[in-house]
């Protein structure tokens, strides 16, 4: 018994340790600003938003990934391959166009999240339409990210001046964070954390296959379409706030693999959340500092969600190398 | 008829575009190996598959004198194992130990297993004789390794009745006898219906056997019977010879001509 390490005290080392680094990091982040511009309340709460928003996101797109590569059994996709988060980014965009008032946040994450909904639904019907396979994600995914993100791009230029802000949406930052993302946040990791407690037994068994998710009283078809569905929405949601964020989704849970050597889905969600929310907020402490700070005298910042994909577009191709290597297809 | 045996008496069963089974009648005796024999496409599999609701059917199939289409999932997932396939490229590092506590966890309520599962885990890989497994990924098994968890995943439920789809499919001659001898410890304690398309591994493991040939039923019963009837041979359309050792039927053999 002793050599089988069991799922409370692998998930709570991992946890623990997870979250030590994630408060070092946070402390950092305070630290920083210290050093850059003197300590106002202020620029302290500023802080504190943008630190809890960068951490909650990470959250919520680590979670919601880690759901839908288990549920779609595929671990080359995320909310940006699938083109999930182009989805959203343009019902906001959408939105934007045809009111005139400024929007408060809570409809605007539900404009997102029914944006998000309309792109899964058609990258997966034209997915499955081509044999639904994990490559056929992908290419389906690309097609519609390419449309939404385009269409998204020509909409900024005509919505900048509603909301100058609006530009940032397409690559995701927290220049912009306002106190009222942090509750609305707080509310979406809340539910993909229950999404994963009901979805964790089911996954387990649709990860060894359909007959034999059916087998143990799971109706496969239905699971996997509410989960993939499901964790979709909450992902598209937070383009609401911070705007279009990639490749946390896809890289949070396979480091959570790596590090607990196992992709059972009881233990990879909760770890890939914790290591979204490490790696969202180290990118964004990086995007503030890269430009700004006490390191360059040049004014401005670069969006966290560029310095994202500057290292996650590597190591999605790296794993769609190794995927593809063994197959020789 | 014992309590618990396994009534089948379907009007019509199959897929949507396909009609597998018309007026199907079969009684699986309970506590004893039952093989389901029969050419490629004769309705093996889904007739296993209509014991745990997995196809559609019309008709009365009863467990133990209690009607399936009223059973819940849960109280299926509980009772019936089966395995078939299991798809592997899609399965990202699952370990042997792993796919065995999560093929337990229609037992426990919650997320997280319970000793006695830990336990019933080892007890399986010491039965199989792989303990040895128990560590590695299911991905990087050899098809023999691979039937073998496959089975355990399936006994480790302690199901009343286990159902195995051509268990000896891809395996070379050692590892057949070795399932053969794994499946055969079982009897008495639990039902068991397998389904093959190889009459010597069928002989050689069961007790009880149904033969079918394009959904319907061509003999019943048990091996005095089928061979004295000469019903493989009717079922596969080939002649056979049949080899005795010490008046046990070992070997069948087809003729060809």
């Amino acid at each position: 018994m002793s050599i089988y390490r069991l799922f409370k005290r692998k998930i709570l080392v991992f946890s623990t340790i997870l979250l030590l680094l994630l408060s070092a990091l946070v402390l950092l982040g305070f630290l920083f600003i210290h050093l850059g511009y003197g300590s106002s309340s202020i620029i302290y709460e500023y802080r504190f938003n943008r630190i809890m928003a960068a951490s909650l996101v990470g959250l919520i797109l680590g979670l919601t990934g880690a759901l839908l590569q288990s549920s779609l059994r595929n671990p080359l996709v995320d909310h940006y391959i699938l083109g999930i988060g182009s989805g959203g980014v343009f019902a906001v965009m959408l939105f934007y166009l045809v009111s005139s008032a400024t929007a408060a946040l809570a409809l605007l994450t539900i404009v997102a999240g029914i944006g998000g909904l309309a792109a899964l639904i058609i990258t997966i019907m034209v997915a499955e339409a081509v044999g639904g396979s994990d490559v056929a994600y992908v290419l389906a995914g690309i097609g519609v990210n390419s449309m939404f993100s385009g269409a998204s791009l020509l909409l900024s230029y005509i919505v900048a001046s509603k909301n100058p802000f609006i530009a940032y949406a397409l690559v995701g930052s927290f220049v912009a964070v306002d106190p009222g993302w942090i509750p609305l946040l707080i509310f979406l990791s809340i539910l993909s954390f229950i999404l994963y407690i009901f979805t964790a037994k089911p996954l387990n068994a649709l990860l060894i296959g359909d007959e034999y998710a059916a087998q143990q009283g799971y109706n496969p078809r239905v699971a996997r379409l509410l989960i993939v569905l499901l964790s979709g929405v909450i992902g598209a949601s937070v383009v609401a706030c911070c705007g279009l964020i990639g490749f946390i989704g896809l890289v949070s849970p396979h480091i959570a693999r790596l590090l607990l050597g196992t992709s059972d889905n009881r233990m990879v969600p909760v770890i890939a959340g914790i290591v979204g929310a490490l790696l969202l907020l180290l990118s964004d402490n990086f995007s503030r500092l890269i430009l700004a700070g006490p390191f360059l005298v040049s004014v401005g910042e670069v969006p966290a969600g560029a310095i994202v994909s500057l290292f996650g577009a590597p190591f999605f191709l790296s794993i769609m190398i190794r995927r593809f290597r063994g197959r020789g297809a | 008829m014992k309590p618990s045996d396994i009534v089948v008496d379907v009007k019509s069963a199959g897929y949507r575009n396909k009609l597998v089974f018309e007026n199907l009648r079969i009684k699986i005796p309970s506590g004893k190996i039952t093989a389901l024999l029969g050419p490629n496409g004769s309705g093996k599999t889904t007739l296993l598959k209509m014991l745990f609701r997995r196809i559609k059917y019309s008709g009365k199939i009863l467990i133990g004198f209690k009607e399936l289409a009223e059973m819940s999932n849960r109280e299926i997932a509980r009772l019936i194992s089966y395995m078939g396939e299991i798809a592997l490229p899609d399965m990202m590092g699952l370990k042997v130990f792993e796919a065995l506590l999560i093929s337990r966890s229609s037992l426990y309520r919650g997320l997280i297993e319970r000793q006695e599962d830990i336990r019933e885990a080892e007890a399986v890989l010491r039965e199989l004789g792989i303990e040895h497994l128990s560590e590695r990924r299911l991905d990087e098994l050899s098809s023999g390794e691979l039937r073998k968890v496959v089975l355990g995943m399936a006994l480790i439920k302690h199901p009343k009745y286990l159902l195995l789809d051509e268990p000896d499919s891809h395996l070379d001659m050692l590892s057949r006898i070795e399932i053969s001898r794994i499946i055969k410890k079982y009897s008495g304690r639990t039902t068991i219906i397998i389904a093959t398309h190889d009459p010597v591994f069928a002989v050689n493991t069961a007790e009880y056997f149904v033969l079918l040939r394009d959904g319907r039923v061509v003999d019943e019963g048990n091996l005095e019977r089928i061979v004295g009837n000469k019903s493989i041979e009717k079922t596969f359309g080939v002649k056979l010879k049949y080899i005795y050792e010490d008046n046990r039927l070992v070997g069948i053999i087809p003729i060809y001509d």
